[in-house]
C-alpha cells in the first residue's frame, strides 16, 4: 500500500515538468529478470500470428496504411488531433508526448513511428520502456494490427499506479456556482475515480488545469486567454478537492456517475497514464480544464467525440450537456457546500436562535458558558451544529485567530458530543435544479418596437453566460455576468444600421442578506452605448462600478440597492469624458413558473469633466415559453444630457 | 478635488469588498484549523477571477506531499492514506465524529477497514469518547488517530 502510494505521488509529483524521457526507477526495476520474460512474451506475440513466419516491421506499417490507420478516428483522440486551419494538429504541446519528429502535426508519421518503437527491431528494453510509457496507443495499435500484445505484467510503475487507483467507477464531478462570486458561474470540471465500496471522498480526483504562481489580475487574465499558461493533466485525492471547493470557494458541487463499463475504465486509465506531465498550452475559452477532460472519456469510450462538440469557446457545462446527451450519466448526486449546509441548518432553526448562534459566534464565547440550554438535546444539538459550521466558517473566511477557532470548535464540538441525535441537515431539502438542465448559454435577442416615437427593430448577441432576465432554474438567482452582448439597431422609417451597445462585461451579484449570512451585492460593467446627447446619438464608453444590499422579499423576489460611480469617454462629452456617482434600486421577481419581471431606476449624477445628470427607468417581463425561446416586454425611459429617451420593444429570445 | 473623491470612491468600491476568493493556505501545518485558510480579495480579484476561473493555482499539481511539517512516524499505523485522511480532514472528522456519523467518519471506517456490521457500533463509540480522542486544543492528528485505534479496539 505504501509503496503504491509512493508510486502515484512520486509520479506525479516528482516530475512537475513532465521530462521523464528518462524513467530512472522504470528502468531499474526492468533490468533484472524482466527481459527474459519480456523476450517470453514476445516470442510468444510471434508464434500467436497463426504460425505464419514473424512478420516485419515493414510488413506492420504496410498493414498499418492499408487499413489506413492514421485516419483512424481514435488514433486522433489518442493523439489530441483536431482539424485547423493549417491542417490536423494535436493540442498537446509537449514534445516528449510524441515518437515521430513533427508528430504533432503528421498524424501518419506519427503513427508509423509508433509502429517502428512499438513492434521494431529496437533493443528489447527501450522498447519495453516506450510501450509501458504510451501504454494506450500500444494496445489499441496491438488490436488493430492482429498482434498478440504483450502483457503489462511488464509495466511495474504503470501496474502500480492501475492498483493505486483502483477506479470501479468514473464520476464527472462539476462544482457549481458559489454565491456572490459571478466568476464561479463558468464552474470547473473535474473526474472522480471511485473505489469499490469505499467512500468517494477517499477516490482519486483527476483535473486539468494551468501552473501559475501569479496572483489574479490583469496580466494574468490575459495570460490566461493567450495561453501564456502550461496546463497539465494531475490526480489528487478527492478529498482535497471537496475542501477546496466545498469549504473554500463554498461551490456546491455535483457529481455525475457515469455508466463507463471496467473495460472502458481501463482505457482511461491508460491514457491517463500517457498524459503525465505532458503539457499543453491552457487557453481559458476553449482549451481549458473542462475540454481537456473530454479526452479522457472520448479515449474511454471509442467513437464518442465529445471533444468535438466545442468550437470557439468551452464552458464547462456545456460539456455536462454533451455527456449527458451522450448517455453517459447515470444518476447524480448533490454535494452542498459548507454554505448551503449553513443555511440548512440555519433554516430548520427558529429565528430566534439563530440569532443566538450569531451572537455567540460575534463574541466568540464558548457554547457551554454563553448558550441557554433549549427544552430538548436535539434543538441543543440544531444549535450547536450552526455554532460548530459557522465557526469553521468564520475561521475560514479569515475572521478569526486560530486560537479562538480552536477553542470554540473544541467546546461546541464537545457539547455536541453529549448530545446524541443524528445531525441530517439535508433531510427532506431537494436539491436546486441540474444546471445543465437550464437554459443554453448563447442568445439570440430579436426586438421591434417604438423607439422615440419611430419604429425600430434591434438585434442583440451574448454568446455567454446568463442574465438575470434568462430563466434561472439552473443557474444562480440574483447573479448575472454576460461577455460581448452586442446590440444593433435598425431603424425602419430611415434605414440604417447601427451598433447601439457592445458591453464587453456586465457583472451583477445580487445576494440576498435575509439568512445566516449578510453578504454585500456588487456590480461591474465595461462597455460602449450609443446615447441621446445634446448634438445627436454618440457612442460613449462606460465603466460602472457599484456595491450594496439586497434583500429578498418570499421565495422568488428580490430588491436591492446599489451605490454607483460611473465614468464615461467619448467625443461628445465636453472635456471627454464624465465622472459620475448616484444609486440604483431594483426589484426583480419570478412569477410563477413562466413569469419573471423586474423594475429598476438609476440616478446618476455627473459632477466632474462634462457635467451632466442621467436618469433611466426600465421594466421588463419575460414569459418563459419553453428553455429555448422566451417572449418579453422591454420599456426604458432614459433623460439625460438633458434630452429624454423612451423605447418601447417586444421581443423574443432564442438559446442555444 | 471632486475628481480626486470620486476616484478615490470608485477605487474603494472595486478594492473595499471582501469577496471571497479561493487563495488556499500553502502549508497544512499539525492540529484543528490547520488546513483551513482562506484569504480575503478585493473586487478587482474577483472581477478578473471571472475570466481566469479555470486558471488555478499550483495547488491542484500532483498529489502533494505528505501531511506538512508535522509528518511524524506514527509506528502503529502502517496506513499512510489514513494518516494522510485524518492530518488533511481533522477538522470535518471531529465535526462528525462529535455528531455521531457523517460522511468523514465513513470514510474513516472504509480507511480502517472497519466490518460494516461494526459500522455502528465504532460511530457510537466514536462519539462517546469524543473528549478522549480530542482532549486539547492542541490536540494533532497523530494522538487523535491513537485513540481513535483505541476506541476501535474496544468495539
Amino acid at each position: 500500500m505504501e509503496f503504491a502510494f509512493h508510486v502515484v505521488r512520486k509520479f506525479f509529483i516528482s516530475t512537475p515538468l513532465g521530462r521523464h524521457s528518462k524513467p530512472a526507477f522504470l528502468v531499474r526495476k526492468l533490468t533484472g529478470s524482466l527481459p527474459l520474460l519480456l523476450a517470453a512474451v514476445i516470442a510468444c506475440s510471434c508464434s500467436g500470428a497463426a504460425g505464419k513466419t514473424a512478420e516485419t516491421v515493414g510488413d506492420l506499417i504496410q498493414r498499418s496504411a492499408r487499413r489506413g490507420l492514421h485516419c483512424h478516428p481514435y488514433w486522433h483522440v489518442l493523439m489530441h488531433y483536431v482539424p485547423g486551419t493549417f491542417g490536423t494538429r494535436s493540442l498537446i504541446d509537449d514534445p516528449d508526448f510524441f515518437l515521430a519528429t513533427g508528430g504533432k502535426t503528421n498524424p501518419q508519421a506519427e503513427l508509423e513511428a509508433a509502429v517502428r518503437r512499438f513492434f521494431g527491431d529496437d533493443d528489447p528494453d527501450d522498447r519495453t520502456e516506450t510501450t509501458c510509457r504510451f501504454i494506450a496507443r500500444y494496445t489499441w495499435l496491438a488490436a488493430e494490427l492482429d498482434v498478440v500484445p504483450q502483457s503489462v505484467d511488464v509495466c511495474g510503475a504503470y501496474r502500480d499506479f492501475v492498483s493505486e487507483l483502483a477506479a470501479s467507477r468514473v464520476v464527472l464531478v462539476f462544482p457549481t456556482t458559489s454565491m456572490n462570486s459571478p466568476a464561479s458561474m463558468f464552474g470547473h470540471t473535474l473526474l472522480a475515480l471511485d473505489q469499490d465500496g469505499g467512500s468517494r471522498l477517499l477516490s482519486y480526483a483527476v483535473d486539468y488545469s494551468a501552473r501559475t504562481e501569479e496572483k489574479p489580475g490583469i496580466l494574468f487574465a490575459l495570460k490566461g486567454i493567450f495561453g501564456h499558461y502550461r496546463g497539465t493533466y494531475g490526480i489528487l485525492p478527492y478529498y482535497e478537492k471537496v475542501r477546496d471547493y466545498s469549504d473554500i470557494d463554498s461551490r456546491d458541487i455535483r457529481e455525475y456517475e457515469l455508466n463507463l463499463s471496467l473495460r472502458e475504465i481501463d482505457r482511461l486509465v491508460m491514457h491517463l497514464w500517457e498524459l503525465n506531465g505532458v503539457e499543453s498550452r491552457y487557453y481559458f475559452f476553449k482549451e481549458n480544464c473542462a475540454y481537456n477532460l473530454l479526452f479522457l472519456l472520448d479515449v474511454a469510450r471509442p467513437g464518442l467525440a465529445l471533444h468535438r462538440n466545442f468550437r470557439g469557446w468551452t464552458l464547462p457545462v456545456d460539456t455536462i450537456r454533451a455527456v449527458r446527451d451522450a448517455g453517459l450519466v447515470e444518476r447524480s448526486e448533490f454535494r452542498p457546500s459548507r454554505r448551503t449546509r449553513i443555511n440548512r441548518l440555519a433554516a430548520r432553526l427558529p429565528a430566534r436562535d439563530v440569532r443566538r448562534v450569531q451572537k455567540i459566534l460575534s463574541t466568540a464565547a464558548l457554547p457551554s458558558e454563553a448558550m441557554p440550554l433549549a427544552e430538548s438535546a436535539e434543538a441543543d444539538a440544531h444549535m450547536l451544529d450552526l455554532v460548530i459550521a459557522g465557526a469553521q466558517h468564520r475561521f475560514g473566511a479569515g475572521d478569526w485567530s486560530q486560537a479562538t477557532y480552536r477553542k470554540v470548535f473544541l467546546d461546541a464540538t464537545r457539547l455536541r458530543s453529549e448530545r446524541h441525535v443524528a445531525v441530517d441537515a439535508d433531510e427532506d431539502v431537494l436539491p436546486p435544479p441540474l444546471p445543465e438542465r437550464g437554459h443554453a448559454t448563447a442568445r439570440l435577442k430579436l426586438a421591434l418596437g417604438a423607439v422615440d416615437s419611430e419604429m425600430a427593430a434591434e438585434v442583440e448577441f451574448r454568446p455567454a453566460y446568463h442574465s438575470l432576465d434568462d430563466p434561472v432554474a439552473g443557474y444562480a438567482a440574483g447573479a448575472e455576468i454576460a461577455f460581448l452582448e452586442t446590440r444593433f439597431r435598425f431603424g425602419l422609417d430611415h434605414g440604417g444600421a447601427v451598433l447601439q451597445q457592445l458591453q464587453l462585461i456586465d457583472i451583477v451579484s445580487l445576494a440576498s442578506r435575509n439568512g445566516y449570512f449578510r453578504p454585500m451585492s456588487w456590480t461591474f460593467a465595461l462597455g460602449v452605448e450609443r446615447l441621446q446627447t445634446q448634438t445627436g446619438r454618440h457612442h460613449i464608453a462606460a465603466l460602472t462600478v457599484g456595491g450594496g444590499h439586497t434583500w429578498q422579499l418570499g421565495d422568488t423576489s428580490l430588491v436591492y440597492g446599489l451605490l454607483q460611480t460611473r465614468w464615461q469617454g467619448g467625443r461628445a462629452l465636453a472635456d471627454g469624458y464624465a465622472g459620475g456617482a448616484g444609486a440604483r434600486l431594483g426589484w426583480t421577481a419570478e412569477i410563477g413558473r413562466y413569469w419573471y419581471s423586474q423594475l429598476s431606476g438609476e440616478i446618476l449624477s455627473y459632477g466632474v469633466g462634462d457635467r451632466h445628470r442621467e436618469r433611466v427607468a426600465t421594466l421588463a417581463v419575460r414569459y418563459r415559453w419553453n428553455k429555448a425561446i422566451q417572449l418579453g416586454i422591454d420599456v426604458v425611459h432614459a433623460d439625460e444630457f438633458h434630452r429624454h429617451d423612451t423605447r418601447a420593444l417586444v421581443n423574443c429570445t432564442m438559446y442555444y | 478635488m471632486k475628481r480626486m473623491w470620486l476616484f478615490a470612491i470608485t477605487i474603494g468600491l472595486l478594492g473595499g469588498y471582501g469577496v471571497a476568493a479561493d487563495e488556499l493556505g500553502d502549508n497544512c501545518g499539525c492540529g484543528l484549523g490547520s488546513v483551513l485558510f482562506q484569504g480575503k480579495e478585493s473586487l478587482v480579484a474577483e472581477i478578473f477571477a471571472v475570466t481566469t476561473n479555470q486558471v488555478t493555482g499550483t495547488q491542484t499539481f500532483g498529489i502533494s506531499s505528505g501531511t506538512s511539517g508535522c509528518d511524524q512516524p506514527i509506528m502503529f499505523v502502517a496506513n499512510p492514506r489514513l494518516n494522510r485522511f485524518v492530518a488533511y480532514n481533522l477538522d470535518n472528522l471531529a465535526r462528525d465524529i462529535a455528531a455521531g456519523g457523517g460522511e468523514f467518519v465513513d470514510a474513516l471506517a472504509a480507511l480502517m477497514h472497519v466490518p460494516a456490521a461494526k459500522s455502528s457500533a465504532f460511530r457510537v463509540g466514536l462519539q462517546r469518547n469524543y473528549a478522549r480522542i480530542f482532549p486539547s486544543v492542541d490536540v494533532d492528528h497523530e494522538e487523535a488517530l491513537r485513540h481513535i485505534l483505541g476506541v476501535y479496539n474496544t468495539i
